[in-house]
């Protein structure tokens, strides 16, 4: 055998392996697309799962700060533009939504928890991610201690929402938080 | 076949072996592949696992509870799991299921749950779960309603949970449960 055939039979097992190398990797791909219809990758379905869980822990945080008056925790859940619009007014972001909140709280005591006086019940997520947006609606019912100490339902309603990652982080872009019970046309 | 021959065919199925192995490697090499964060895909999926297990040992608590199984209830508790709070008029802290069963039925009897004359509930709600690997810490509020003596539905008390859990051969169970009665105040 010459060595212009002998090097020709290694350019041939080379490309052989190229071959089966970049069908590899195109499998790869099938593969995880196959799984889903063709819709997305395992990364992205993963990622999908990991963003929900992120956003239904922002909804439930929301509640925790608000009840424990953690105004400026509060404040951080929302994006550098965010914006609240609900029964105590309007607001734009973290600084504008904590100056909102203290405005309408400057006369509560501050929070006690041997003495808690309300709390919101946060239930029924209905969220859609979307990559690096998503949007969700959920119920709020809020409970209070009568003056005769006793456990009362007192408001409901509901938020819309709009989210935006911001540097790896969920935050609210938008939170508009109608009350439903009593309803606002019966308000004196 | 020439012998110059048959070391060619010899050579070509080497190729195409290895680089049948290669990409058999690449391929289940994949799925563990690290992420950005440096967690793996397995471990990944497994702190949503963790994090639907653990909802669900908070809502089952409430079911026991509600339905009066009560050495199952106590079975949620790990070996050295500890539920820490006011029951029965003073702050008890009882540490194992045997501990955990005791107090309950030190409390309430050996009561028996009829479906049809339910006396109260407990909705579970507004969990905040941070899973660590085999650990992890929650907070979840619970509402109590009752049927009060005209039968009407009624809330009646509410507090809050705040949680260290464990995972032990692959279930989580409580590590120490601290309950918080918020409204009404004592």
């Amino acid at each position: 055998m010459t060595s212009s055939v002998k090097s020709r039979k290694w350019i041939v097992y080379a490309a052989v392996l190229g071959i089966a190398v970049v069908a590899s990797s195109a499998l790869l791909g099938l593969r995880a697309q196959a799984a889903t219809g063709g819709k997305s990758s395992l990364e992205e379905r993963l990622q999908k799962l990991e963003d929900e869980q992120a956003i239904r822990n922002l909804l439930v945080e929301y509640g925790h700060d608000l009840d424990t008056q953690d105004l400026v925790g509060y404040s951080k859940l929302f994006a550098k533009d965010g914006t609240w619009k609900g029964g105590i007014g309007s607001a734009q972001g973290p600084e504008g939504i904590l100056a909102m909140l203290q405005k309408a709280m400057a006369k509560a005591p501050p929070f006690d928890p041997n003495k808690v006086r309300s709390f919101h019940l946060l239930t029924n997520f209905f969220i859609v991610v979307d990559g690096d947006k998503a949007t969700a609606r959920s119920k709020w019912t809020f409970f209070r201690r009568t003056d005769d100490n006793k456990l009362a339902p007192s408001l409901a309603g509901h938020y819309d929402d709009t989210f935006v990652r911001e540097d790896g982080k969920w935050k609210f872009k938008s939170r508009v938080a109608p009350h439903d019970i009593p309803n606002p046309t019966d308000e004196k | 076949m020439s012998i110059k021959a048959f070391h060619d065919r010899r050579r070509l199925v080497a190729a195409v072996a290895a680089a049948a192995v290669l990409s058999a490697a690449m391929t289940l090499a994949a799925p563990t592949a690290k992420s950005a964060a440096g967690r793996s895909v397995e471990e990944r999926i497994q702190a949503l696992q963790s994090d639907r297990q653990i909802r669900e040992l908070l809502e089952e608590y409430g079911h026991r509870f509600d339905t009066l199984d009560l050495a199952g209830y106590s079975h949620l508790f790990s070996a050295k799991g500890t539920w820490n709070g006011n029951f029965g008029g003073s702050y008890v802290t009882a540490t194992g299921p045997a501990e955990v069963l005791a107090m309950m039925m030190r409390v309430l009897g050996k009561p028996q749950y009829d479906a049809r004359k339910v006396a109260g509930f407990h909705l579970m709600t507004n969990f905040l779960i941070r899973v660590e690997g085999d650990h992890a810490t929650s907070f979840s509020r619970w509402t109590y309603f009752i049927r009060d003596k005209d039968n009407d539905l009624t809330p009646s008390l509410a507090g809050h949970y705040e949680d260290k859990l464990i995972r032990e051969q692959g279930q989580w169970k409580f590590l120490e449960r601290r309950v918080f009665k918020d409204i009404p105040n004592d």
